[in-house]
């Protein structure tokens, strides 16, 4: 004990006077930087998970007033591509916390995240309401937390619209294009989701259903209850396991 | 055509009370919205990333002042 003493007193001594006769030591970076400025650095470290946060209102062809918190289709779908091709980039986190929005744009980033050849996980919080559906399961794997809320309900407009049979055929199509999405995607079957969609007595002035965390699951929409921890688990699985196929090809 | 549960006369709705004179702007792979001062300096009021580790740098997160040129 005391020669383990003895020997840091030396220690000390021999580098105090390093320091005053040979050129003085530099710190390395962080240590400068906190010196200096009193900072600490942002860890220097590259995450291999990038997450797509999607809120409020899907922008698509129209421009929303500036009172909507909005998420853009050509900000999302450009950064699809660049995720899809960064080697660096092995896996999506999606979080969703969106009220609806443009029915195009929706699909579209939707069948993006579709395609991905990556793993793809999605948690929805809050809610995922009208195409914020389609977007939940577009994932490999889909996660609810069991506060959140979806909303199913009919496709409607309000305005001007010609009013000829044909008008009730094109919001049928729209429709359809939607459930299509969903049954494709998803475990629900297609009568059970229509069922939910056309249902009265749920939702006040209105037609559908609202599902609650464990509901969605219940019916096949989402994969399972779960938040952050559950999700990252199961994307660094499936990470792991497509680099193990890569590996064995 | 818009699928949403908010309805079409609160998303179309005209308002005063909101600011309209923020700027979208790109800056790396951060999108920025940011807001002009007088001094010809620019805040933050909001930063959008897919990489989460851009959300820990203190120099872009909502408030901090950004000079552009």
């Amino acid at each position: 004990m005391r020669f383990s003493l003895l020997t840091n007193v030396i220690k000390m001594r021999n580098f105090l006077k390093n320091e005053e006769t040979e050129q003085p030591q530099t710190l390395p970076h962080v240590q400068e930087n906190l010196k200096n400025l009193g900072q600490t650095n942002v860890p220097n470290f590259e995450s291999n998970i990038h997450c797509l946060t999607i809120i409020g209102q899907i922008e698509g062809h129209m421009i929303l007033p500036p009172q909507n918190k909005t998420t853009k289709y050509e900000h999302i779908i450009p950064q699809l591509v660049a995720i899809e091709e960064n080697p660096n980039i092995k896996g999506v986190l999606i979080l969703l916390n969106t009220v609806g929005g443009d029915v195009e744009a929706g699909l579209a980033i939707a069948e993006m995240i579709a395609s991905l050849s990556k793993p793809t996980v999605s948690i929805v919080l809050g809610g995922g309401h009208s195409i914020g559906v389609p977007l939940a399961v577009s994932a490999n794997y889909s996660y609810i937390v069991p506060s959140a809320t979806m909303t199913i309900h009919p496709i409607r407009m309000t305005g001007l619209i010609v009013g000829v049979p044909q008008t009730f055929d094109y919001f049928n199509k729209m429709q359809d294009r939607i459930v299509e999405f969903i049954v494709r995607n998803s475990k629900i079957k297609r009568d059970t989701f229509m069922k939910l969609m056309l249902k009265t007595g749920e939702l006040a002035n209105d037609i559908g259903t609202i599902l609650v965390g464990k509901e969605a699951v219940d019916y096949g929409l989402i994969d399972e209850i779960g938040g952050i921890k559950e999700a990252l688990k199961s994307l660094h699985n499936m990470i792991e396991e497509r680099e193990k196929k890569k590996g064995e090809e | 055509m818009l699928y949403t549960i908010i309805p079409y006369e609160l998303i179309f709705e005209k308002r005063e009370d909101i600011p309209t004179n923020y700027i979208e702007l790109k800056m790396g792979n951060k999108q920025l919205v940011v807001e002009k001062l007088s001094n010809g300096n620019y805040i933050i009021q909001r930063m959008y990333s897919t990489n989460p580790f851009d959300y820990l740098d203190a120099k872009y997160t909502p408030g901090s002042m950004i000079s552009i040129y």
